[in-house]
């Protein structure tokens, strides 16, 4: 039985790693329509801020929020902060958002665990109605669909999302079949897009001049399932002000970049060190016809995110 | 001296005024409930007995165009003359909006000059076909206030498409929030939420009405009822100026939650107020607590019925009451004598759960999960006052003395007596051995 290696793979969660390296490689892109010194990044580090390291080591990003909501490990999460620039603020996020300053450009990602819920509404629209042109918004969400189990009789998925987030948040046209499997995701990424569009910008368009009008142009859909099914929708505050800094980023030139309902998943093939490196030599060409003895879905799945793909090891830093 | 063309030219800021005045309020999404209104006013008058199986409303609406058509009977000639597109006399305009529209259709006039600048209207009767088609931007340079209505013959007539006794409007030139709201599919669902509920009765009666291909579902309020449980039932006439309202009133207690807790006021089957937990019916803070999480279990229905819908307490919109009115005024006393027992009974429940020290239900809580939900609308139609289970009869009647045991065992034994009596909690692992050790060392003997 494969029990132990799925429970390491779970602590080290793979696809999360490459999901936060890909974005970082994405952001980087940024650049073309500000200087990168100039975002702020704010995120929910919890005691690794992975995704705070990165940032700051790969984009140089200075001005970070971590947010935090556990009050009683508050010292815990001061003595883990890697680098004095990251603020932590204790609180929830749906109260800390809002008395942050948000003329500045920002980078948010809102690294949830649960399902999608009403709570987090409150944090998109925070982001959606104040942050500036050339923001980015990431949202991570669980995205298991109901099991039958935890039902009640007579309901059905499509009636317990609507107790849980409510009728009035589901788009026209949703039926419980679209709930299965990776549904829920693909409801969810509607669901979240719509209520930006709809809800959020909508109404901060009004009276706007037409070319300052703020679209929520989706870069990442991501999926992937280190153990829970997971959903990261994310885009940028588009305006046609910055139409040519975009088309310069060519944000669609990267492999996993979606812009619609088509989603990227992140396939994490478990392959030895070994494998990797003799996959690695014949990369980045299409992989021919090779010796190495690997099913050749795990070759192509590597082959697709070889960049991005950790090499997870013991060690004492 | 006036002549026809300096008439003409007063017209259009006259109109624009009127028009601007009459949708200046109007949300996008009352609109076309007005419409389905009139559907349900054509309904009414083919059928007596409120069965309206095999009669629908279908709604298309997109970013170009809003298309309504029914087969509810269409709306007769004199109807149409005298009340549904009619605009008084605008030579007499002395500044007073209201006295220009009559009481009737006000609200679809309304509607259709909010939605777009182009309308058609199709009608057809047992008696005859027309067809009413208005393009604002004309309209509004003429002197003529009526809206002209053409007799037609359909199988003549490119713009007829009708061919069931039914009404159809086609707008078109859709204003541009109007147009983008169309597209929303979030707008799409929030219309097809308000539309089911405010229609809930006449969608329970069998009336079909489809939103951009998606029949509209019957939800029922429902109320829990069981041997100890009853909710209230309340009738009552109200006459004044020789007008006659009827006001029923049901309540008691739902499922427990904040955003359907509330009362739910209807006149002549339609919702005009929903979950309502406002002053105006009855949450005061005075006579009545302000409505508070332990009250998540209320619903009350009231609906005002009567053959003269001007003597119903809506506002013009349908969307709100007039708390003003007098029917209003006495039912809204009714409605608070009737929720007092049933404040006073969740009152006791949140009562019993402060002092209870331990997770589980209170007692009164049990009794009420036994009742079963039941739709409002089958509940008998007897008078009855709310009856509950008795908050101190309810603690007494616990059975015998209890006492509390408490003990410590090896985990991974508790863990294996839990597996096999398939039970999750330490707290059942105690009371299940003790059981068996009492059933079958005592009790045998």
């Amino acid at each position: 039985m494969g029990k132990s290696f799925e429970e390491i793979d779970y602590r080290l969660r793979p696809s999360k790693n490459i999901e936060r390296k890909m974005m970082t490689d994405m952001l980087g892109r940024l650049t073309h329509i500000r200087p990168l010194r100039d975002y702020r990044y704010i995120g929910f580090g919890s005691t690794y801020f992975s995704d705070h390291r990165l940032f700051h080591k790969e984009l140089g990003i200075n001005n970070m929020i971590s947010i935090e909501q556990v009050f009683q490990d508050e010292e815990r999460f001061r003595f883990n902060k890697p680098y004095d620039c990251i603020e932590i603020r204790i609180g929830k996020s749906r109260d800390e958002l809002p008395e942050l300053d948000w003329d500045v450009p920002t980078i948010l990602w809102l690294d949830y665990e649960e399902k999608l819920m009403p709570y987090m509404f409150k944090d998109i629209e925070q982001f959606a109605s104040s942050a500036p042109v050339g923001s980015v918004l990431f949202v991570t969400v669980n995205a298991q669909p109901t099991p039958r189990g935890h039902l009640d009789d007579e309901e059905d998925r499509l009636d317990r999302l609507k107790t849980e987030i409510g009728s009035e948040n589901i788009p026209h046209g949703i039926t419980k079949r679209d709930l299965r499997k990776w549904g829920t995701a693909r409801v969810y990424r509607d669901i979240i897009n719509q209520k930006i569009e709809t809800d959020y910008l909508y109404p901060r368009n009004q009276g706007v001049p037409d070319d300052e009008q703020l679209e929520f142009r989706q870069l990442v859909n991501f999926h992937y399932q280190d153990n829970a099914k997971m959903l990261t929708v994310g885009g940028i505050l588009y305006s046609d002000h910055i139409k040519e800094e975009y088309n310069n980023a060519s944000f669609e030139q990267m492999e996993f970049v979606r812009s619609g309902e088509e989603e990227y998943t992140i396939k994490t093939p478990k392959l030895t060190f070994a494998e990797m490196r003799s996959l690695d030599k014949l990369l980045p060409k299409p992989l021919p016809d090779n010796e190495i003895p690997v099913p050749e879905e795990d070759k192509e799945a590597y082959a697709e995110l070889y960049r991005y793909f950790p090499r997870f090891s013991e060690t004492e830093i | 001296m006036p002549d026809d063309t300096s008439i003409e030219v007063n017209a259009n800021p006259v109109k624009e005024f009127f028009i601007n005045i009459l949708t200046r309020d109007v949300k996008i999404i009352d609109t076309i409930p007005e419409f389905v209104d009139n559907s349900i006013d054509g309904a009414s008058r083919i059928r007596d007995d409120e069965e309206y199986s095999g009669l629908y409303v279908n709604i298309e609406l997109s970013e170009d165009r809003a298309v309504l058509t029914d087969n509810c009977g269409g709306i007769p000639r004199d109807i149409a003359e005298n009340y549904a597109f009619r605009f008084g006399r605008p030579n007499e305009y002395t500044g007073e909006m209201d006295s220009l529209i009559g009481k009737f259709g006000v609200g679809m006039k309304r509607s259709l000059f909010k939605l777009g600048d182009y309308f058609l209207i199709e009608s057809s009767t047992e008696d005859n076909h027309f067809v009413i088609e208005v393009d604002l931007d004309e309209w509004e340079e003429h002197d003529e206030w009526n809206f002209e209505m053409e007799l037609v013959n359909p199988d003549e007539d490119e713009r007829c498409e009708l061919s069931e006794h039914g009404t159809r409007i086609v707008i078109e030139e859709l204003d541009e929030q109007v147009s983008e709201k169309f597209e929303q599919d979030l707008f799409i669902s929030r219309l097809s939420d308000k539309l089911t509920s405010k229609n809930r009765n006449y969608l329970k009666d069998g009336l079909q009405i489809i939103l951009n291909d998606e029949p509209l579902g019957y939800t029922s309020i429902d109320l829990l009822k069981s041997d100890d449980l009853e909710p209230a039932y309340e009738v009552f006439q109200f006459e004044e100026n020789g007008e006659s309202v009827q006001v029923e009133i049901r309540a008691g207690l739902g499922e427990s939650n904040p955003d359907e807790a509330g009362w739910y006021i209807f006149c002549n089957g339609r919702l005009v107020l929903e979950a309502n937990t406002e002053e105006v019916t009855g949450w005061d803070g005075e006579t009545i607590p302000k409505f508070h999480g332990e009250y998540n279990r209320f619903r009350g229905l009231v609906n005002f019925v009567s053959d003269d819908p001007g003597a119903l307490p809506w506002n013009t919109t349908k969307t709100g009451v007039n708390p003003d009115t007098p029917v209003y005024q006495k039912a809204r006393q009714e409605m608070q004598s009737t929720m007092r027992p049933i404040i006073d009974f969740m009152s006791d429940i949140a009562e019993q759960k402060k002092e209870s020290e331990s997770e589980e239900d209170v007692p009164l809580e049990v009794e009420v999960k036994k009742a079963d939900p039941v739709d409002a609308d089958e509940l008998e139609t007897v008078q009855t006052s709310f009856a509950a289970p008795d908050a101190e009869e309810e603690e007494e009647s616990e059975g015998p003395e209890t006492t509390h045991i408490s003990y410590e065992r090896p985990v991974e034994k508790v863990e294996e007596i839990k597996e096999l009596l398939d039970i999750t909690t330490n707290k059942e692992v105690g009371e299940k051995t003790f059981d068996y050790y009492y059933e079958f060392e005592v009790e045998e003997y």
